[in-house]
């Protein structure tokens, strides 16, 4: 058994990232995985703004004012592109699960289509949001 | 009633952490029904650009506005546990360091969702 041998010699380990090539795919697949850390931090920001509304109105101030800040819209600009770019790969990955896509050029396509539709909400949203 | 399967067909396919595929299955369903409620919080959020406070709350007491955002931080809770426990288990391979990652993911995601659904509460009935 594999467990039980007396070698010292360390156990063979499979290739990781830094041996292949980069291709969209496996941008995108890294992305979508990035994007879902940055969204669970950012949960924080959206508590954090339902907690100030429920505090009170000088607590609302302050939240508005921390976040209209060049460093707070930067974050939230980053978390809109993170939230909208995750969304996408997730219904990426429910046309996957039903065995559709996975297969040259759907695959790029989808890849291409998850960046660009991300970046395009994004700047729509903020867009339609920001100068009011 | 008694349960005439042995116990072999019961524990059959549930494997070592005896969940058998629930995580990969919770995966899916708050990940479509995600998409809905993301929509739905970004519509809630987009509204609340540029209001005044007396807007703010008016808008979060709208029941409609109430129902998706409960049901989003209730859906996002269980997404984000089950998203960040497959991080820490693909990343995190001593016991201990495992362990209390896995609790304190557990903890972050339940304190996100309470936290959240109790201030989307006060605003709703008591202003």
């Amino acid at each position: 058994m594999a467990g039980t041998t007396s070698s010292s010699r360390p156990r063979p380990t499979a290739p990781h990232l830094q041996v292949y090539r980069p291709t969209l795919t496996m941008t995108m697949s890294i992305a979508h995985r990035l994007t879902g850390i940055a969204v669970y931090i950012g949960t924080i920001v959206f508590v954090w703004w339902l907690i100030a509304i429920a505090a009170g109105r000088d607590a609302y101030e302050s939240f508005l004012d921390a976040l209209g800040s060049i460093p707070g819209l930067i974050v939230l600009f980053g978390l809109t592109w993170a939230v909208l770019h995750h969304a996408l790969g997730g219904i990426r990955h429910l046309i996957w699960d039903t065995g559709r896509a996975h297969t040259y050029p759907w695959r790029e396509y989808l890849a291409r289509a998850n960046l660009i539709g991300s970046l395009a909400l994004t700047a729509i949203l903020w867009a339609v949001c920001y100068p009011r | 009633m008694r349960d005439f399967r042995t116990s072999t067909a019961l524990a059959r396919g549930l494997g070592a952490a005896g969940n058998g595929t629930r995580d990969f299955w919770h995966q899916r369903v708050t990940s479509v029904l995600g998409v809905l409620l993301i929509a739905g919080v970004l519509i809630v959020i987009s509204t609340s650009v540029g209001a005044d406070y007396d807007e703010v709350t008016n808008l979060l007491s709208n029941p409609l506005a109430v129902i998706v955002l409960l049901l989003a931080l209730l859906n996002f809770c269980i997404h984000m546990r089950i998203g960040m426990q497959v991080v820490i288990e693909d990343y995190v391979h001593g016991p201990v360091t495992k362990a209390l990652l896995l609790i304190a993911n557990t903890g972050f995601s339940a304190v996100i969702g309470v936290a959240g659904a109790a201030a989307v509460l006060k605003i709703a009935f008591a202003g």
